[in-house]
Order: structure tokens, then C-alpha cells, then sequence
């Protein structure tokens, strides 16, 4: 039915390119739940394995690595915090690549979303969702512990100032934030160039993070970029 | 000696300065347990003392206790006024703390991956809690984000026609030939006096070239009074804040948009957000609309057309806020309430979809709608001519044609 698998490559920890026979190169994640999927992603079989497809489209971290990010700071056993997870589409890699000894803590503030994590969370058991305000980072302290990575896709105008306020309570210093601006959430009006620039130096000089690189997301997400960063404090 | 105090999922741990020595009183007897654990947090969240976190407390009550908030210091001064106290909300100290709570999870559950499990569980249980009591009073925020877009409309209006009118002493040509409320007060906001209406000037605000055109032929016949630069400048100030006005405007309906598809995304995906926010205001909530028959959302906010057909005048409604979607508006008047009846047919779905189960099938109910419109146009393309002439006392009331009788039977919302 379909075109053959004629490859799996590794690219990074738990990160795959699945090679087509008519050259088509997909990522994909190891599913962590065989035979489960989260969206509506494909599954592929190769080796004994399961696999699910990532799709750039649905996924602002597949599309940065996609587009060349360096380095994924996400390996087996990280421990995330993630801002702004939503119904957890993202996360369902994340969750795949981390394994059974990692932990996503998921904010999500939107109850509706958050309904279908849930549901997501009752079979991947690393992933802990939380209906919570990401500005108010005091609300979820019960986390209790620090975290390898903080990750956020939040669309908000001050994402960067919520990003580093969460830092400061939550990441391990010498960790890795990775954070998907979105250049129309913050000013529709000015050039994105100029607003990424400007979200850099609130990062790097008010939040302690070395920005290691910037990855734009085009054309999967529009006027995007993500930050990989490091959390020197 | 000092000691940090953190509630986690497993229960409460305190940890002394240099790490060295911790206390943990889990949530349930001995081993944590998570049913315990999600209500004690949720607890907590209200602001309640929780009798693991006293325990806690009363062993360290004479060391400075140093908490990463403000609001959990204040908690625990509401039990304990003479603690000592110190905030640390943030930074190194705070961090290297955390780092071990980590292994305190290790040692508490024999594994991480034990601990994983644990806090996933406990935390969709507190978050399934949460959703519940969130999903309830939602709808409040839908009435009042529709309410205000409503306002705006009307402030923004009146706004215009201020601007129109005063910038018309000026240069009344211009308000004829821009129509457009949003162009003419960029127009004027930014351009000002009507030498500034150069063509260069104007290929910025305007793509159309005959508009253009249009517009530097006003300017050569304007024939207003002439004006002082304060009240050009009075002139736009206020038409800038018209223009501000307009961008709220489009804020609170994309917000509006954003609560409709959290908690009523079926309702949206048949009538749109605005109509949708309109029916549950009228309704008084979604758990209202839910409970209503589909007849009653059908002519839902016509109450006075339909009291007056009660009261024996005229003929009963066939539609009251949902005539307001163009599938009814536009449809030729003898569709309009077979139309009208399959729409609140579908709404009354939705409603109750999305107040008791909260599932998707928006689509699924749209398409079945969009079949009944389709068979409806085909079974009665033309005005049914009898029934036209058999009743034809007064002129309608406006926007509702006259109908056959009706069954009376009197729904009250």
C-alpha cells in the first residue's frame, strides 16, 4: 500500500531519518507505546522497531531539526519542563526520545488542550500534565526538583521574561533552554529579523542564557525561530 | 540551623543548608500514595494548611525555614507567626536546592523511573480535578468578551461618524469617496492637512489607483472651511485612538475565539464564535444552552416576537439570534425556517457535547448540517404560492415573513 522503508538512520539520541525507497527522508521517534499514537502520525515498522513519523508541520522542535539545529540538549532520561505543551503533540516525541527514566512536567493553561494530555499522560507515564499559568511558576514549585531542559512554545508577547522567570526557579544551571518565538505574537508590525534580535539580548542579558544557536522554522511555522541555549548561571 | 521546605509530589521534605540531612513526611501512611497525594496538593492550592506539611513544621519550627515564594511563606505564618522565614524565589541557591530534591526522589521510591510514574499519576489527577472545576465558568468569560466586542462596535461607530463629520468642515469630499472607516482614519491620522494627500503619500495607505485617482480629484474640488493646526492635531489624535479601538477590537475576538474552542469547540465549528458566545449569552451559560430543547434555541432571542404570537398577534418566530448566520439570512425567505430548525437541531448537539463530554465532532456535525441545507434547497426551490394569499393581513414585522399557522405551544426560556 504503501512506498518501502529502505532505511533508519540515527541522527541524534532517540532522533531518526527514515529513508523512502523513492528518497523521501522523514524524522520519526522509537514509539515508547507500540502500537499507540497520539495525533493522527504514521507508524512505521522497520527492524522490529516502531517508529512515528514527526511531522514538521505539526511540531515547531521537529521542524528546527529539520532545518539544521546542531544539537537536541533532549537525550534518554532528560528531565524537561515544558511551557505551553498544549494537547501534547511535541511532547509525545520528547516522551519517546526520554524514555521511561526521564520526565516531562507539561504547563499548559488552556483547560481544553490540557483534556487531551491528559489522556495522553494515562499511557506515556513520563509525562506530567499541568494545568497551570506559566507566569506563575511559584504554582507549580511542587515540581520540586531542577530540570535538564526548559522548553517553551507559548505564542506569547512576553514569552522571554516567563521563559526566564521559570529558569530561575527550575533549570539546572549548566542546563539547555530551547524556546520557538513567534516574531507575530510579540509585534505584527515590525520586521521578524528585528524582533528575534531583540528576544536574544532579553535572553542573554537578562536571563543568564548563552544562545548557542537560532534555527527559523520557515516554512513549516512562519516567522519563527527556535533558540538553543545554554543557562549560565 | 536553616532548611529548606518543599511540598513535592511524594510528600513534604525539608533539607538542611548543606544538603547533608533531609526530613520527609510522605503523602499517606508510611509509602506515598497518590490518591492522597493529588488531594493534599489541590489542597494546598486553596491555600489550605495540610496536616504533613504541620508535622514537617513543628520538627524544624526553630530553624530559619527558607520557602521559594511569597504566598507559601505567607500559609506558613498563618499557623506558625513566630517562624523565621526567608524568601528565596528564584537564582543558585534555590536551584542547588532542587537539584536534591532529585535524589531524594531516588532514595524515597528505590528508582527514578518508580518516581516518574508516580508524579505523572498524581499530576493528571490534580489536573483532571482542575479541568473539571476550569470547564465550568468559562462560558462566564465568553459573555463578557462578546458583550465588550459588541461595545466596542458601537463606541467605534459613533467614533467614526465624530471624525467623519469634523474632519468633513475641512475637506468634506474625502469622507465621499473613502468609504472604508479603517482607510479614512489612517487617511487622516497620518496624513493630516490636505496638502499632505500627495500622490506619493497616498500609494502607501491605498493599493487601488483609481481610488487614488478619485481621491486627488477631491482634493483639487475641496471646497471646506479652513481649520487651525491644534484642531488638525485634536482631529487626529482622536481618529488615532478610533484606529486603537479597532485593534482591541480584533484582540477580544480572537481572544473570544480562543475560549469558544476551549470550551465550546462544537458549538464554533457550526455557528462561529460570535453567533456561538451570542446563544450562550442569551442562554446564560452553556450548561443552560445545553439543557434547552432545540426549539427554544431555534428562535432563542425573538422572545418578543413570540409573545406577541402567543398573545394571539402576528406569527410566531422562526428564528431569533441564529438568523444572524448567513446559511439562514441569505436563503431565500421560504428555507429560512427549515433551515433554521436543522441548525438548532445540530446546535442543541453541540451544546451538549460540549457541556457534558467535551469531545470533538464539530465536523462531523457540520457536514450532516451542510447535507440537510443542500436537500432543503433541492426539495423546495420555489415559494410555495397558496399559503401567500390564503394570509396576507399586515405588512411582516421587519426581517420575519409571515408563516403558516403554527402549533401554538408556549416555550419559555
Amino acid at each position: 500500500m504503501s512506498i518501502a522503508v529502505i532505511n533508519v538512520e540515527e541522527i541524534f539520541s532517540g532522533i531518526y531519518f527514515i529513508e523512502y525507497e523513492d528518497g523521501r527522508k522523514v524524522l520519526a521517534t522509537k514509539n515508547l507505546t507500540p502500537g499507540h499514537t497520539v495525533y493522527d502520525e504514521k507508524l512505521v515498522k522497520w527492524k522490529g522497531e516502531e517508529y512515528r513519523v514527526w511531522n514538521p508541520y505539526r511540531s515547531k522542535l521537529a521542524a528546527a531539526i529539520i532545518n539544521g539545529l546542531k544539537e537536541v540538549p533532549i537525550t534518554k532520561g532528560s528531565k524537561i519542563l515544558y511551557l505551553g505543551i498544549a494537547s501534547g503533540t511535541t511532547a509525545s516525541h520528547i516522551s519517546d526520545i526520554i524514555g521511561k527514566s526521564g520526565i516531562i512536567y507539561g504547563i499548559e493553561f488552556a483547560p481544553r488542550p490540557l483534556r487531551d494530555l491528559i489522556k495522553v499522560s494515562e499511557i506515556r507515564k513520563n509525562i506530567a500534565p499541568l494545568l497551570k499559568d506559566a507566569r506563575l511558576p511559584h504554582e507549580y514549585s511542587y515540581i520540586g526538583e531542577t530540570v535538564d531542559v526548559l522548553y517553551a512554545d507559548l505564542a506569547q508577547p512576553f514569552q522571554a521574561e516567563i521563559f526566564i522567570r521559570n529558569a530561575k526557579m527550575f533549570l539546572k544551571p549548566g542546563g539547555y533552554g530551547l524556546i520557538a518565538i513567534k516574531a507575530r505574537s510579540i509585534d505584527v508590525t515590525r520586521p521578524p529579523e528585528e524582533i528575534f534580535e531583540e528576544q536574544k539580548n532579553i535572553l542573554e542579558n537578562e536571563g543568564g542564557f548563552e544562545v548557542l544557536e537560532g534555527v527559523r522554522l520557515d516554512p513549516y511555522a512562519r516567522d519563527h525561530i527556535m533558540f538553543r541555549m545554554r543557562y549560565n548561571i | 540551623m536553616r532548611m529548606w521546605i518543599f511540598v513535592t509530589y511524594p510528600g513534604v521534605i525539608a533539607i538542611s543548608d548543606g544538603f547533608k540531612e533531609y526530613l520527609f513526611k510522605p503523602f499517606g501512611d508510611e509509602k506515598p500514595d497518590a490518591d492522597k497525594a493529588a488531594k493534599a496538593l489541590l489542597d494546598l492550592e486553596k491555600n489550605k494548611m495540610i496536616d504533613e506539611l504541620r508535622e514537617i513544621v513543628q520538627k524544624i519550627k526553630d530553624s530559619t525555614i527558607k520557602v521559594d515564594s511569597e504566598s507559601f511563606a505567607r500559609l506558613l505564618r498563618s499557623e506558625f507567626p513566630d517562624l523565621d522565614i526567608e524568601i528565596i524565589d528564584g537564582g543558585k541557591e534555590l536551584l542547588k536546592a532542587r537539584e536534591h530534591v532529585s535524589r531524594i526522589y531516588v532514595e524515597i521510591f528505590g528508582s527514578y523511573e518508580k518516581y516518574v510514574e508516580f508524579a505523572s499519576r498524581v499530576s493528571a489527577e490534580i489536573s483532571k480535578a482542575k479541568v473539571a472545576e476550569a470547564g465550568e465558568r468559562r462560558d462566564l468569560m465568553i459573555i463578557r468578551a462578546v458583550t465588550i466586542s459588541e461595545d466596542l462596535t458601537k463606541m467605534i461607530n459613533t467614533l467614526v461618524s465624530h471624525v467623519r463629520e469634523w474632519y468633513g468642515y475641512y475637506w468634506p469630499e474625502l469622507g465621499k469617496e473613502i468609504e472604508d472607516h479603517e482607510l479614512y482614519l489612517t487617511l487622516v491620522s497620518e496624513l493630516g492637512r490636505v496638502e499632505n494627500f500627495t500622490e506619493e503619500n497616498l500609494r502607501k495607505y491605498i493599493k487601488n489607483e483609481k481610488l487614488i485617482k478619485a481621491v486627488l480629484k477631491a482634493k483639487s474640488d475641496r471646497v471646506g472651511i479652513s481649520i487651525t493646526d491644534r484642531d488638525i492635531e485634536m482631529i487626529q489624535h482622536i481618529a488615532r485612538r478610533t484606529l486603537d479601538l479597532y485593534k482591541d477590537k480584533e484582540r477580544i475576538l480572537e481572544y473570544l475565539d480562543e475560549l469558544m474552542q476551549e470550551a465550546a469547540p462544537n458549538i464554533r465549528a457550526l455557528i462561529g464564535s460570535v453567533i456561538g458566545a451570542k446563544l450562550i449569552r442569551k442562554a446564560g451559560g452553556i450548561g443552560e444552552l445545553a439543557k434547552m430543547p432545540s426549539s427554544t434555541i431555534q428562535i432563542l432571542g425573538a422572545e418578543k416576537a413570540l409573545f406577541r404570537a402567543l398573545h394571539g398577534k402576528g406569527t410566531p418566530p422562526k428564528h431569533g439570534i441564529i438568523f444572524q448566520d448567513p446559511r439562514i439570512f441569505k436563503a431565500p425567505w421560504w428555507q429560512r425556517g427549515k433551515i433554521a430548525r436543522a441548525l438548532a437541531g445540530k446546535l442543541t448537539i453541540a451544546a451538549r457535547v460540549d457541556y457534558f463530554t467535551g469531545e470533538y465532532i464539530g465536523d462531523e456535525l457540520l457536514r450532516d448540517l451542510e447535507r440537510r441545507i443542500e436537500e432543503i434547497k433541492k426539495k423546495y426551490p420555489k415559494p410555495p404560492i397558496k399559503k401567500k394569499e390564503e394570509k396576507k393581513p399586515r405588512p411582516p414585522p421587519k426581517g420575519k415573513k409571515p408563516h403558516k399557522k403554527r402549533k401554538k405551544k408556549g416555550k419559555k426560556r
